[in-house]
């Protein structure tokens, strides 16, 4: 597995700007110029009315830089995965905006997101989330096909990503046959596939022991060396503590945010003891 | 290419980790298509087993009888006419009663020389041709004789071996073969071959008829032919008649006038019943099929991609049972429309009708089952999807305090039913589909019993019986793999509800009830209207002999059906409440 391997295509972060779909110049924000991966502003995800209304997120006004790793920590329910999912566009704001590489995305349409999601940002969830039926392999090479490489170009990079995540033994298997930090692993080879501008990862290390979470922060660790923008909720003090800026969420809202060094967080060697 | 492949791939591998889904899917579509099929190409395999058994044996396109003693004269006046491509000799024909078996049947006994005639040389199927003292006997004659070749049949006091069994499109199947019985009223009956020397001696001094069989230039025109050559001109004084071709095939169409109707409408039935086995399906994969959308829309796939890919693989199978329906339709055909055996089977091609209306059948059938499922899910949001979260019921106050007063299993029972109102529906369906069909079967043997029967048609009525009796089953089959999968699927979807009211004090035993009573009480009004709706189309198919089942017999079928019902229910609400309750709760929310 080498740092090159998982080196991010400087372009990938201009083309989430340029690329996308209908995106006009009143959908520019000044924020681009100034390389803003991700961006919220007056953020805010309600459920429910009247007496049972639940402010899940309320009014989070945030900026991810190009090329950062940002966390989000925050005690359960508090609203974590909530945003991370309006960030992604897997739900939909209440109130606010979204602007992901300086292009305004909370008001897409589904179709229109689904394109955002394929081209521009990576899912790691939790529960990996891998379709049972495809081995490691196709698993990755989904969202190749479905941003529209040919099958060859697809199997080329997810040979590439499972190589570099560590797990190229393991590519014809299916998940039920892999370990979790495996599974994990191959989620990030997933994620990574169309060279997204922001890679979202949901307790990346919520269901794995702690040899896979070694596994997983390294490779995250690659991420941030190579200037790949990874925004990470976590519980995982140790998580956290590998980004460059950590905010915590209470009850919705900002309660903390706190940049860690300025040359990029502790970083996992440090963190881990294998470096000063 | 890319997404073609990533259709493929999913579509593909779906279908082998689960195959019994196919498999139940590929069932269901395939049965319901297949009786279709064969009941609207039944018809045509009629037809195309005459035309078979017309060109094999030369048959003619026109038989004028006669009654005078010397029929060269007409012979020969026919012979001039323009449009006779070719006649035959007459043949000297008596009809008389044939004994065999200890049975008594009419027939027609024809003399033949040993040479082929010009038209109609009857194909022998086995033994050998006509030769003295000996008969060949009609094929399907035989079969309702229950003779074969070295049996003997006795004709006007005298026995003869049969020497050889026979085909022949000159006449229409058996009962409908004896053309020699002359003026008045035709009784039905057989067809005997002797030699010519045989028949008349056999014949006695009873008279006969001859028959010319005639080939014309224009079959299709046969009718305007027979009108402007057949003038009384032509007759003379002695009596003439004439059989077309048309004629014919109608009678041998007329063989299958029960079990095409049958067919038809068991096919729709089957079609009803294979809707709700795809959405009782649908709806034990709905939480997988949620699960598969919301992943494909994580990484980027929009809605219409993820309806695609659910719905590729029902289209893919459909194409496959409506091919397989229609393979069986064709197959089956041949055999099913002839019960008196007395044409060449020939499984043809099923007409562009037919391949049409299987087709309709097939992917309406497969879109009412899945379609509303599969774009449910993809439209579901990707969150919701992917954390499968509860389904949210509506508060019904009125049904909590209504069925606060009935024992615990009726209480659970009701609620759940009131909570799926589309699952009781899908119940009542495929009760009702069975139900007619058990109706219309316990009607048709009402008729048999209580309406006498002409002894030649009983091969058509049990013909009749064995399609009605086969439709019966596979509907009481496919209706019996529907019950296992509505309660399964309600007992999967209730699982965290009937979790809690176990561990509220419910015991397996009011849950396995509980899941009984959800099915049986819309299981009752299906049962009813099936009833009603089997009778009605039992009097309007059979308009002249419209009988009711006895009322004891209804209340055994119905009280049979809804023990069923509860048996086939109590099996897999039984499985799953043998788990922990604990478990259950832990599986998340449903």
């Amino acid at each position: 597995m080498s740092r090159d391997g998982l080196r991010v295509r400087g372009r990938s972060q201009r083309r989430g700007a340029k690329d996308g779909p209908d995106a006009g110049p009143a959908d520019r924000h000044p924020g681009e110029a100034a390389g803003t991966a991700l961006r919220a502003v007056g953020l805010s995800r309600t459920y429910g009315r009247g007496e049972n209304l639940v402010r899940a997120v309320d009014g989070v006004d945030l900026d991810v830089p190009a090329g950062q790793t940002f966390a989000v920590t925050g005690p359960s329910g508090c609203g974590k995965s909530t945003l991370l999912q309006l960030f992604g566009g897997l739900d939909r704001p209440t109130e606010g905006e979204v602007w992901l590489g300086g292009r305004r995305v909370d008001h897409l349409g589904e179709r229109a997101l689904a394109r955002l999601r394929r081209r521009a940002v990576g899912f790691v969830f939790q529960s990996f989330h891998l379709m049972d039926e495809l081995t490691a392999a196709e698993n990755v090479e989904l969202p190749a096909l479905l941003a529209g490489a040919s099958p060859r170009t697809a199997r080329r990079r997810a040979a590439g990503l499972l190589d570099r995540v560590g797990v190229a033994d393991r590519a014809r298997h299916l998940p039920s046959k892999l370990s979790g930090g495996q599974r994990q692993r191959v989620a990030i080879a997933r994620a990574l596939v169309n060279e997204p501008l922001v890679v979202l990862a949901d307790e990346p290390t919520g269901n794995l022991d702690s040899a896979a979470t070694h596994d997983v922060l390294r490779l995250f660790d690659e991420l941030r060396a190579a200037g790949q923008t990874l925004v990470v909720v976590t519980h995982d003090e140790r998580v956290a503590a590998t980004a460059d800026r950590v905010v915590s969420l209470r009850d919705g809202a900002l309660a903390d945010d706190i940049r860690l060094g300025g040359d990029g967080g502790t970083g996992l060697g440090t963190l881990l003891g294998w470096e000063d | 290419m890319g997404h073609l492949l990533l259709v493929w791939r999913l579509v593909l591998r779906d279908t082998r980790r689960r195959p019994g889904d196919a498999v139940v899917f590929l069932l269901a579509v395939t049965v319901a298509t297949a009786c279709l099929s064969l009941g609207l190409a039944a018809d045509n395999a009629v037809a195309a087993g005459y035309a078979r058994t017309h060109e094999a044996t030369a048959g003619p396109d026109l038989t004028a009888i006669t009654t005078a003693a010397d029929s060269s004269d007409l012979v020969e006046r026919i012979a001039d006419m323009p449009g006779v491509a070719a006649r035959a000799d007459p043949v000297f024909a008596f009809s008389t009663v044939v004994q065999a078996n200890g049975r008594t049947a009419r027939s027609s006994v024809e003399g033949r020389e040993s040479a082929p005639s010009a038209v109609d040389r009857p194909l022998v199927t086995s033994g050998t041709w006509v030769r003295p003292g000996g008969a060949v006997v009609e094929r399907g004659f035989a079969q309702a004789l229950g003779v074969g070749v070295g049996d003997r049949v006795t004709v006007s006091g005298r026995g003869y071996p049969v020497v050889g069994i026979a085909v022949s499109a000159a006449t229409p199947v058996y009962p409908w073969s004896d053309w020699a019985q002359g003026p008045g009223t035709t009784d039905r009956g057989g067809r005997i071959w002797f030699t010519t020397a045989d028949a008349r001696a056999a014949a006695g001094d009873a008279s006969g008829v001859h028959l010319v069989h005639l080939k014309l230039t224009s079959p299709d025109a046969v009718i305007q032919w027979r009108d402007t050559v057949f003038t009384p001109g032509l007759r003379g004084d002695a009596w003439v008649n004439t059989r077309d071709w048309q004629t014919v095939l109608r009678m041998n169409t007329n063989m299958i006038r029960g079990s095409r109707p049958a067919l038809v409408v068991g096919g729709w039935l089957l079609a009803a019943a294979a809707i709700v086995t795809l959405a009782a399906l649908a709806a034990v994969r709905a939480s997988r099929d949620n699960r598969r959308a919301g992943l494909l829309k994580a990484v980027g796939a929009g809605p219409g991609t993820v309806a695609v890919v659910l719905l590729a693989q029902h289209l893919l199978l459909t194409a496959l049972a409506a091919a397989l329906g229609l393979a069986v339709g064709a197959l089956v055909a041949p055999g099913l429309v002839d019960p008196s055996a007395g044409l060449l089977d020939t499984a043809g091609p099923p007409s562009a009708g037919v391949v049409a209306a299987a087709v309709l059948v097939a992917v309406l059938v497969a879109m009412a089952g899945t379609l509303g499922p599969a774009l449910r899910a993809a439209r579901t949001s990707t969150v919701h999807a992917l954390a499968e979260p509860a389904r949210l019921l509506t508060r019904r106050p009125w049904l909590t305090a209504v069925t606060a007063y009935l024992p615990t299993s009726l209480l659970i029972g009701v609620r759940l039913l009131a909570r799926r109102p589309g699952h009781a529906v899908l119940t009542a369906v495929s009760v009702a589909a069975t139900s007619v069909m058990v109706t219309a079967l316990l009607s048709f043997r009402t008729a048999l019993a209580t309406v006498a029967t002409a002894p030649a048609l009983e091969a058509v009525d049990a013909r009749t019986g064995q399609v009605l009796l086969g439709v019966t089953l596979v509907t009481v089959m496919l209706c019996a793999l529907n019950t296992v999968f509505l309660g399964w699927s309600c007992a999967v979807r209730a699982r965290r509800v009937l979790a809690v009211t176990r561990v509220l004090g419910a015991t397996p035993g009011q849950v396995v009830a509980a899941l009984c009573a959800a099915q049986l009480l819309p299981a009752v009004p299906g049962l009813l209207a099936g009833s009603f709706v089997g009778i009605v189309l039992y009097w309007f198919f059979n308009p002249g002999n419209a009988v009711t089942p006895p009322g004891s017999w209804l209340v055994a079928a119905a009280l049979a059906v809804l023990a069923a019902v509860a048996a086939l229910t109590a099996l897999p609400a039984w499985v799953h409440s043998r788990s922990p309750a604990g478990r259950a709760l832990d599986t998340g929310p449903v």
